[in-house]
């Protein structure tokens, strides 16, 4: 009884410090692709915006480049290329 | 003992509990994650791609301005792209989505600027789609110049108004009702100088030049009567002008006095024969407009004589009446029949039924004639002010003139001896797609069609090959290899109908060349690759040869548009597994 009762302790404490370091990976993953999610969206109006009101030189053409965009990168783990700096 | 074994199954039991219950929520969370992952790339795909849209509109309404030209004065851009749909699976992304789009923009300052008679070609309207970065500029419209209207022959059967009708069915109504529409007429004193046009500057030898002129005829015809003096071998134009221009009035003078009435004698059968032969015919145009009620009234067009004037039309307009005389526009009981027979096929009695019978008065009167607002009306085309054009003024009536239905707008007419117009208008159905299709056309529905196939090509078997041999095992406690790649060709056919063949498109062998009169740029160059007529097995779009091509069949006007879509992808992990545990 006694060994087993030493064989069982703190291993909830253990497997709660492993199982939370994977956990945190995880909700740093769901928060970063949420962020993602929202902010390309939210990036590209900002540019579509901003390039509708900024001239380049005096041609009022150079305001609606059809390829005014950027994906933003998701960089839920690291900045990759996955998402990143390729225009759509 | 037995409890210790049990509690110490219990404890084994539970051993690594936490990574499994990790394991499987963390399976799920990733692969909520993935769901969340595909469903942003589309959001982001489509909102990026309904930005991209409205600027390529409102770009090209610009750079047409900039060219000084109309054509794109309201761009309208259909954006079509299939792209791949990021996916989790072990070959990569495979599906594709369609993502379609569609924008429209003005940005010009040649907002007011007119279609001109004498520059149509670079100014007819133009649509512009995309499909997979293939670019079809689309007319909308055409441009008919100096085109001369002539009774149609028809054949006797029709008109059919049961619905569906055939092609042929709804060809035959429109002849039918473009015949209809023909007003001939034997001339009378009152329109002498209408049916003879003599310019002042005509020679009297050069009248008579013209045997079978309705000016010749009459000229011999007032000479053998003695009512002209004809100048042997003159060519002077004074004798001439003197004679033509007191000639209305003469001939008034001497029609009276030869024939008080009808029937008198055989110079009369002699001159209506002449004028029968050579009678004075006009086409009338019909509109639509709003005059049914007094409070929803529109002036009639400057046409100070029958048949526009008060909007009363005669119900037949081909059958003589009683004393032989066609044209006779009266108020009789069918006079405003023709304004509610909206299909224009002469079948009043349904037209009754509609609208119920004609009424006298609409005081007081609860009849749908008095109350529908939408009527046809007519107006003789016999010159620019009888069908309210006015050039100098950008005045351009529109009508509909040959039976269609449809209103074409019209920049220009004259007329000639006998009153036969000749026109220039832009046609809105002229063009490569029909805008105004509706199911009083008798063509196909154009447009884009809903059903788009994809096939995929692979090349050398390469397509979706997965590397994972046995050179590789990590049992042997090497590597781990993990490669794929990819080599294909997703061929994704859709169908565009057509309204007409304008040779824009396959009026030169080969293809990819540009037409800039035809608005198919050199910049932008003609995308189709392929015309076929359809007349034999491998002369359609769907031959062996022909498959992957963007095609265009003749035959039934239907663009087959290919879009060859290249996939080379792959990936290739190797994984150093030495030294690491082996499955034994």
């Amino acid at each position: 009884m006694m060994i087993l009762h030493e064989n069982n302790k703190a291993q909830s404490t253990i497997e709660f410090t492993f199982a939370m370091i994977a956990v945190m990976f995880l909700i740093y993953g769901m928060v970063m692709v949420f962020r993602w999610a929202g902010m390309d969206l939210a990036q590209r109006r900002f540019a579509q915006d901003n390039t509708l009101t900024t001239m380049t030189g005096t041609d009022p053409g150079s305001e609606l480049n059809p390829d005014f965009d950027r994906v933003l990168p998701m960089a839920a783990v690291y900045h990759g290329k996955v998402t990143g700096n390729t225009t759509q | 003992m037995f409890k210790t074994d049990h509690k110490k199954a219990q404890a084994t039991a539970r051993a690594g509990q936490a990574a499994t219950e990790l394991a499987v929520f963390g399976a799920i969370l990733i692969f909520l994650l993935g769901a969340i992952v595909r469903s942003a790339a589309s959001n982001g795909l489509t909102q990026n791609q309904n930005f991209k849209v409205m600027r390529m509109a409102m770009l090209a309404s610009w750079n047409s301005s900039k060219a000084a030209s109309i054509s794109r004065n309201s761009a309208s851009v259909l954006l079509i792209e299939d792209r791949l749909s990021p996916d989790f699976n072990k070959y990569g992304d495979i599906d594709r989505n369609p993502y379609i789009s569609n924008g429209s923009g003005t940005f010009t300052y040649e907002l007011m600027y007119p279609l001109d008679n004498d520059e149509p070609s670079a100014n007819i309207p133009l649509m512009d789609i995309y499909i997979n970065g293939q670019h079809f500029p689309f007319t909308t419209a055409s441009f008919v110049q100096n085109r001369t209207l002539t009774p149609p022959t028809c054949a006797s059967d029709g008109p059919y108004e049961t619905p569906p009708l055939t092609r042929a069915q709804c060809l035959q109504n429109q002849c039918l009702r473009n015949q209809r529409e023909w007003v001939p007429q034997t001339i009378n004193e009152n329109q002498f100088d209408t049916v003879v046009p003599v310019p002042l500057t005509t020679t009297q030898s050069q009248i008579l030049a013209q045997e079978s002129s309705n000016a010749a005829i009459i000229f011999n015809e007032l000479v053998n009567e003695g009512i002209l003096t004809l100048v042997a071998g003159s060519t002077t134009q004074a004798g001439v002008n003197a004679a033509f221009t007191t000639l209305p009035a003469i001939f008034k003078t001497w029609f009276k006095g030869q024939f008080p009435g009808p029937d008198q004698g055989a110079e009369l059968n002699g001159i209506q024969s002449i004028l029968k032969n050579n009678r004075y015919q006009y086409k009338l145009f019909y509109d639509m407009a709003v005059n049914g009620t007094s409070a929803f009234h529109v002036v009639p067009r400057n046409c100070a004589t029958l048949p526009c004037q008060n909007h009363a039309l005669s119900t037949d307009i081909v059958t003589a009446n009683s004393q032989g005389v066609f044209g006779a526009w009266n108020n009789d009981t069918y006079s405003a029949d023709m304004m509610f027979d909206l299909l224009r096929n002469k079948d009043y009695d349904a037209v009754n039924q509609q609208f119920g019978p004609p009424v006298t008065s609409c005081l007081n009167s609860s009849s749908l004639r008095c109350n529908i607002a939408w009527q046809w009306y007519a107006t003789p085309a016999t010159t620019a002010t009888s069908i309210g054009l006015d050039a100098s003024n950008n005045q351009y009536p529109t009508y509909d003139v040959d039976g269609r239905l449809k209103d074409v707008t019209i920049y220009a007419i004259r007329q000639n001896g006998n009153g036969t117009p000749t026109i220039s208008y832009e046609d809105s159905q002229g063009g490569d797609i029909d805008g105004t299709w509706d199911s009083n056309s008798c063509e196909p529905k154009p447009g884009l069609l809903n059903d788009a196939q994809i096939f995929t090509f692979t090349k050398d078997g390469t397509y979706l090959q997965i590397k994972e041999g046995q050179l590789y095992n990590p049992e042997t406690g090497q590597v781990v290899r993990s490669a794929n790649k990819r080599d294909s060709v997703d061929l994704v056919q859709r169908m565009i109908q057509l309204s007409n063949n304008t040779g824009r498109f396959c009026n030169r062998s080969g293809s990819g060349l540009c037409d800039g009169s035809k608005g198919v740029s050199c910049a932008d160059p003609n995308p189709v690759e392929l015309c076929v007529s359809g007349s034999s097995s491998k002369d359609n779009c769907f031959a062996d040869n022909n498959i992957a091509m963007t095609c265009y069949d003749t035959s039934d006007n239907m663009l087959f548009v290919r879009s060859r879509l290249e996939d080379r992808r792959g990936h290739s992990w190797m994984t150093d597994a030495s030294g690491q545990l082996q499955v034994q």
